[in-house]
């Protein structure tokens, strides 16, 4: 019995370990918000946004601020209107373009940096393997 | 009267010179790779914050550790649960200065010596990161390479898989910094 057991639990762990991530595209968000909002809440309280936020899926909306490439593809996008307060994505795949002015972007909450004792004022709320959705 | 406003231009002047010093990114690049005879493990943090004040050779870096990303879900997982604890150390930073910086002109990649102090995992270290810094006309580049040890940073890795994990993770970073407008 103890044998059999090894048999399905070893390659099922092994199969497991090898998963790569979920499909965020197919996963519902815990919230929606602008942009703007997300920022402001952690840097008014950077612990109550976080217990709500981080590791949830969020939907963001907001204006293209930059697009970032890495090795020649785009790796992600900034959503903001302001050089201080940001909601930085990196992309799940690469998207094939990024639409003009306003977009909605799906992604995992991952964390907020900034550091009211830092050289840099602001703060950027992070989201990774984020897809554009434009509420689609 | 006179004298207010000669103190109140000296002092518009430095917080001006101040934020025309400064270099910025918020898309600072981390990698760290792991390699033993059974596996390669490494993660990539796209969204690293990095500030250089040209005034002062002073530098900063932060990174939240659940935006580095693995191929592997469970190995994410493992990293930020059971390594870096990452619901209760969220970041790794980095605060210093450049050695001799004034010294320097960076026209072209040039070696320099980062000294100061690197936080993760809720401890703290004065560090010495060896790197290349080169300025050109949008801003200045960014280099390094240099080893962490785990066990330095309280950092345990359980027995079963100590054999997967190297007892020293090179760290890569690869940053462009551009002004900063404020």
């Amino acid at each position: 019995m103890n044998k059999l057991l090894y048999f399905l639990i070893v390659p099922l762990a092994m199969a497991l370990a090898g998963c790569g991530h979920s499909e965020t595209a197919d996963m519902e968000a815990d919230y929606a918000v602008t942009s703007e909002d997300v920022v402001q809440e952690f840097l008014d309280d950077e612990t109550a946004a976080g217990q709500k936020y981080i590791d949830k899926v969020i939907e963001v909306t907001g204006p293209v601020m930059e697009i970032n490439n890495a090795d020649g593809k785009i790796i992600g996008i900034k959503l903001s209107t302001d050089e201080f307060s940001i909601v930085n994505c990196t992309f799940q795949e690469t998207p094939e373009s990024i639409p003009e002015g306003e977009v909605t972007i799906k992604g995992i909450c991952s964390g907020f940096n900034g550091d009211p004792e830092s050289m840099l004022p602001g703060g950027t709320v992070e989201l990774n393997r984020a897809v554009i959705t434009n509420n689609q | 009267m006179k004298k207010t406003l000669i103190i109140i231009a000296a002092m518009a002047a430095c917080f001006g010179a101040d934020a025309q010093g400064k270099y910025f990114t918020r898309d600072g690049h981390i990698k760290f790779f792991s390699s033993t005879p059974i596996e390669d493990i490494e993660a990539d943090n796209h969204k690293v914050t990095v500030v250089l004040d040209e005034a002062t050779g002073k530098l900063e870096f932060a990174a939240v550790i659940k935006s580095f990303e693995f191929e592997k879900a469970l190995m994410q997982e493992h990293f930020n649960e059971n390594y870096m604890e990452s619901k209760t150390y969220p970041k790794a930073t980095f605060k210093g200065e450049v050695k001799d910086f004034a010294d320097q002109s960076f026209d072209s990649d040039t070696e320099v010596l980062a000294v100061g102090q690197l936080s993760m995992h809720g401890v703290t270290n004065d560090v010495e990161i060896p790197g290349t810094i080169k300025k050109g006309s949008e801003g200045y580049t960014l280099t390094s390479k240099f080893m962490v040890k785990p066990e330095d940073y309280k950092i345990e890795i359980p027995n079963t898989v100590r054999d997967k994990i190297a007892k020293e993770v090179e760290v890569t970073v690869d940053c462009n910094l551009a002004p900063l407008k404020k």
